[in-house]
Formats: structure tokens, C-alpha cells, sequence
């Protein structure tokens, strides 16, 4: 790609340590669910069982292994992550690049939108909209989507219009290359490492933000695991069985950590 | 002064945003989605039991659902606009009364938190700045990232697990005394600690390797007298821009806080009022949090052109 990302010496270890973390949870999330028990399979008589052979994790409030639902649910929390973020980076990168390529109404009339969205602190926006929708996967994902464009969109804008007023630009332009040429070898392969690491990011805060809202009844709809949900449901048995709240926990924010680990020094050695 | 006139009005079109935004929002859902809102209105009210036809036209009537839909919507945003967004659709209740209220929880709560954070942020984030690289320096990064990588909902409910459950000192959850306070508190100090300790710090560094603090250095005045005279002033002005960002921290914490230790503030209202379908108090409530998030970000830019009125770009209005 012509685009060098260069990590310093005493960052790369906290980035490796990062990778194989992500490695290894992404691993579980994608085998897991077909190698552990049902995760909506009750055993009422053995409820709230501590750690053994048959439940890796004990179990929960209705006998289920809580293992097998962290499992799945950190795949679903991986796969709707995912489906965020896409979606995020899609509409920014569009929206940003038509912004700073027409310019002018085209232009503000986006800006316009960036600043609307961001008039609502954090998720309250994305609450919002899950919420009145009624909450479940689509509406989680698509309500994390249009309130998490705007990064996205600021950053591809103010490249885009960067590169457009270089010279090498104009004499490409002069040379008689299309459009979409330009915007190809030009633009967004310039584009291209700074939103990487904007997503490395923007993962691990959505995976967060997927919990917080999981937590406060906005998320999938039960009883499909998720991390955040598993928490709630725990937390009227917090005195017998706090493990039940801290595996849940632990996977959230080990995720979102390793998420960061990696993010951080590439945020910073992209910014030089 | 002419940088007064932009931001103010970059402010005012954000806070008519949130509120047409909101007003739009809550308006699709109550016409567009399926289900009968009389209804909803009916079952929550009364009881499913006693809910008929004729009271679920009589209230249909009485709020005004069988109307137009454009005129419902531009009455819809014209009470929005005058902040009359009538009564709960469940207590019944005036929703400015409500929103009174709780803001008066939601406000003690947050002060609580902002205080806790700067006990810990601040003097952390100016011996840290003081001493770069050091064992402490080193010590609370990781600490910030590792806390960063947290939601607020884990540290309570850690929090819940040692200090109410194993050592017993405070209660799990409720709002009758100030030790029912202090968990909360605690939970969004810390948050908010992790992110403005190292704001402080990086703004001292800077600080302290400027040319006007060097020369007061040569001057042969002291370290903590540079510091108090020439470093602080300085050094706050990004630290009181981060102040906007805090807030937008904070008030996503509410959110999710309120709702673990039961605390009657703003946050836990949106979400009793989400989950109970009751548009009226959602709607009020939002806007009200969006409208402070708002003003205080407008505020937060003005103290910052008091302090430095020679920097010549704002963060707001560099769209313009």
C-alpha cells in the first residue's frame, strides 16, 4: 500500500501481548459455541453450582453454564461489534470523503449532521434510539451505527480536503485522471491507516458501550447471552454467587483492554 | 470578543438540534411504530384488567392521537420548543415536576463524583506532571488505561462486592443518607479520574518545558513558586477544556450508574420511562440532558477564551 505504520521498539511488546489476547478471544468466540454445552439449557437442580469438571465456570441462577454463555456471548458481542463498526466506518468514510471532496452545501449540510449528532453526550442518543425501538440486535446495532459515524466522518474530511490542495493532486487532476482514480490512489489509501486505528479503537469502546447497554435491559433480547445482561442477571444473587458477576466482568473488560492495547501506540505512531 | 458571537451560535443551533432531534424521535416512535399508543397509555394508567375500548377512545381523544399527523407533529415540536410535555403517561405526573426532581439527585450525585475525581486527579496529575517517567508516573498510566477499559457498571458493582457485601461499611443501593451517596460518588470519581489525571499531567509537562516557565526558572524563582504563579493558569486551560468531554463521561455514567444503585437521578428516569413506553417523560428528559450537556460545553469554550484570548482557533468553530 505505499503506507508504512511504524511502531516504536518499547510499544511493541504491549501491541503483541494485545494481538494474542484479541487472538485468543476471537478463537473462542468463532470455535466455542460449537465445542461448549447449550447455553440455554436449565438444570435447576443444580443451580448456582461452583466451578467443576461439568460446569467450567459454575453455573447460573437457572442451572445454566456459565461458560458456555460467556462463550456465546462474546461471540455475539463480537459479531454485533463487528457489524458496528463496519457500519460506522462505511458511512464516516463515505459521508467524510463527499464532504471534502464537493465541498461547499454538500459539505456543510454534512458538518451540520456531524454537529447534530454530536449535541447528545455519549450513548445517550444510541439509548434512545435502541430503546424506543424496543431494543433487540438490529436495534442496538443500527442505534450504535448512526451515533458512531461522526469520528469517522471528521477524520477522512480533513484528510480528503489535506491532500485535494497538494500539488501532486492538481498535476494528477491536469494529467487527465478520473475522479475515482484520484480518490483511489490519492486519497484513500492515505485514508486507509488512520481509520484502521480509529476502528481498533472505536471496537473496543463499542464492545463497551454493547455491555452498558446489555446491562441496562437495551440489548438482545433474552435469554441470548450477553456479557453486560449477564451481569444484570446476577446481580439479585451478588451475596451467594459473585462469580457469577465477575466471569462476565473479566471478559469485558479483559476485551476491551486488549482492544486498547493494541489501539494506542498504533493512535500515536499513525499521528506523526 | 469576536470569537464570542460564532460559538455562542454554533451552541444554539446544537441545543435546537437535540431538541428537534428528540422531539422528532419521540414522535416517530409513537406514530410510526406498531401498536396502539391509546393502549399503552390505557394499560399503564389504569390497569390491564379495567382497560375497554371506551377508555382507551377517551384517552385517545383526551391526548389527542386521532388527529393529523403533521399537525400532531408540529404541535408535537411547538410544545417541545416550550418545554410543555404535559404529564407522565404513567404517575401522571407534570414532567417539568419530575424533571425537577430527579435533576436535583442527578446534580448532588455528579458533584459528589467531580469532587472525588479531582481529590484523586489532581494532585496525582501534578506530581506525576512534576516528575515525567517516574515509578508513580508509570504506575498511574497503567492504572488510567486499565480503568478506561472498565464501564462504569463493573467498577460499581466491584465496588458493590467489596465495600457493601465483604466489609459491610455501606449500603448496596438506595438514596435516603449520604453513605448511600458515596458508592455512586465513587464509582463515577474514579472514571472520571482515570481520563483527567493524565490530562493534568500532560498539560504540566507541557507547562513546564515553555519557554516563559523556563525563563522564570533562570530568574532563580522556585519551582513551587513558577509553578503557582506562572504554571497553573497555563497549564488549565486544556485541563477546562477537557471539562466538556468530562461531562459527556459523566452524563453516560449517570445513565448506567443511577440504574445499579437505584438512584432517583435523570438517568435512572430515562430508563424507567424507556422501558415503560412513556414517551412524555422520555422526551423531557433527554432534552434536559442534552440541553445541559450543551450548555455546559458553550460555557466550558467561553472560560477558555477568558484564559487564553490570544489563541486564535476554537474547537467548536473550526467548522465554520
Amino acid at each position: 500500500m505505499g503506507v508504512m505504520v511504524c511502531i516504536p521498539k518499547s510499544n511493541r511488546l504491549q501491541v503483541t501481548t494485545g494481538a494474542f489476547i484479541l487472538l485468543a478471544i476471537a478463537l473462542l468466540s468463532l470455535i466455542g459455541p460449537y465445542v461448549t454445552p447449550d447455553p440455554f439449557s436449565q438444570n435447576l437442580s443444580s443451580v448456582f453450582a461452583t466451578p467443576s469438571s461439568t460446569y467450567l465456570l459454575g453455573s447460573d441462577h437457572l442451572g445454566r453454564s456459565v461458560a458456555a454463555r460467556l462463550i456465546h456471548g462474546g461471540a455475539n458481542s463480537l459479531c454485533n461489534a463487528s457489524l458496528c463498526v463496519a457500519g460506522m466506518v462505511f458511512l464516516g468514510v463515505f459521508l467524510g470523503l463527499c464532504s471534502g471532496w464537493y465541498g461547499g452545501l454538500i459539505d456543510a449540510a454534512i458538518m451540520r449532521l456531524v454537529d447534530i449528532t454530536m449535541s447528545f453526550p455519549g450513548i445517550l442518543l444510541a439509548l434512545l434510539i435502541a430503546g424506543l425501538i424496543g431494543g433487540g440486535q438490529m436495534a442496538v446495532v443500527g442505534a450504535l451505527i448512526v451515533t458512531g459515524w461522526p469520528d469517522y466522518c471528521r477524520i477522512t474530511r480533513a484528510i480528503t480536503q489535506s491532500i485535494i490542495s497538494r500539488p501532486y493532486v492538481e498535476a494528477g487532476v491536469l494529467a487527465g485522471f478520473s475522479g475515482p482514480f484520484i480518490l483511489r490512489k490519492y486519497i484513500i489509501i492515505e485514508i486507509v491507516p488512520q481509520i484502521a486505528v480509529l476502528a481498533t479503537l472505536g471496537f473496543g469502546r463499542t464492545i463497551l458501550n454493547i455491555s452498558s447497554l446489555g446491562f441496562i435491559g437495551i440489548g438482545l433480547d433474552p435469554p441470548e447471552p450477553e456479557w453486560g445482561a449477564m451481569i444484570a442477571e446476577s446481580l439479585p444473587y451478588i451475596r451467594q454467587a459473585p462469580h457469577l458477576i465477575l466471569a462476565p466482568a473479566a471478559a469485558v473488560s479483559i476485551t476491551v483492554f486488549s482492544f486498547m492495547l493494541v489501539g494506542q501506540p498504533l493512535a500515536q505512531s499513525v499521528k506523526k | 470578543m469576536g470569537e464570542v458571537v460564532p460559538i455562542l451560535r454554533t451552541h444554539l443551533f446544537r441545543g435546537i438540534a437535540v431538541g428537534l432531534v428528540v422531539a422528532s424521535l419521540s414522535f416517530i416512535v409513537v406514530h410510526l411504530t406498531k401498536g396502539d399508543t391509546a393502549l399503552e397509555i390505557a394499560i399503564a394508567r389504569y390497569n390491564i384488567d379495567i382497560t375497554n375500548e371506551s377508555l382507551v377512545e377517551q384517552i385517545r381523544v383526551e391526548e389527542k392521537l386521532d388527529q393529523s399527523l403533521l399537525i400532531q407533529y408540529g404541535r408535537w415540536i411547538g410544545h417541545t420548543f416550550t418545554f410543555d410535555f404535559g404529564h407522565s403517561l404513567v404517575s401522571n405526573e407534570k414532567v417539568t415536576n419530575l424533571l425537577w426532581y430527579h435533576f436535583r439527585y442527578t446534580l448532588i450525585l455528579s458533584a459528589t463524583a467531580m469532587l472525588i475525581s479531582l481529590v484523586i486527579a489532581l494532585p496525582l496529575g501534578i506530581v506525576c506532571g512534576m516528575h515525567p517517567g517516574s515509578v508513580l508516573d508509570n504506575i498511574s498510566g497503567l492504572m488510567s488505561s486499565a480503568l478506561v477499559a472498565v464501564p462504569h457498571f463493573i467498577t460499581g458493582v466491584l465496588l458493590i462486592l467489596v465495600f457493601a457485601i465483604q466489609l459491610q461499611w455501606f449500603p448496596v443501593a438506595g438514596f435516603f443518607t449520604p453513605s448511600h451517596l458515596l458508592l455512586p460518588a465513587v464509582t463515577l470519581g474514579i472514571g472520571l479520574a482515570a481520563f483527567s489525571n493524565r490530562v493534568i499531567a500532560t498539560a504540566i509537562v507541557n507547562v513546564r518545558s515553555a519557554a516563559f516557565y523556563q525563563f522564570a526558572r533562570m530568574k532563580g524563582l522556585t519551582e513551587s513558586r513558577v509553578l503557582l504563579h506562572h504554571g497553573i493558569k497555563n497549564a488549565s486551560i486544556p485541563v477546562i477544556t477537557y471539562i466538556g468531554l468530562q461531562t459527556a463521561h459523566l452524563l453516560d455514567g449517570v445513565l448506567v450508574v443511577e440504574t445499579l444503585f437505584a438512584w432517583p437521578g435523570i438517568g435512572k428516569l430515562i430508563l424507567d420511562s424507556i422501558l415503560a413506553r412513556d414517551i412524555p417523560v422520555i422526551q423531557g428528559a433527554s432534552l434536559f440532558i442534552g440541553l445541559v450537556y450543551v450548555f455546559i460545553n458553550a460555557t466550558v469554550d467561553l472560560i477558555c477564551i477568558a484564559l487564553d484570548p490570544c489563541r486564535n482557533t476554537t474547537e467548536t468553530s473550526q467548522w465554520e
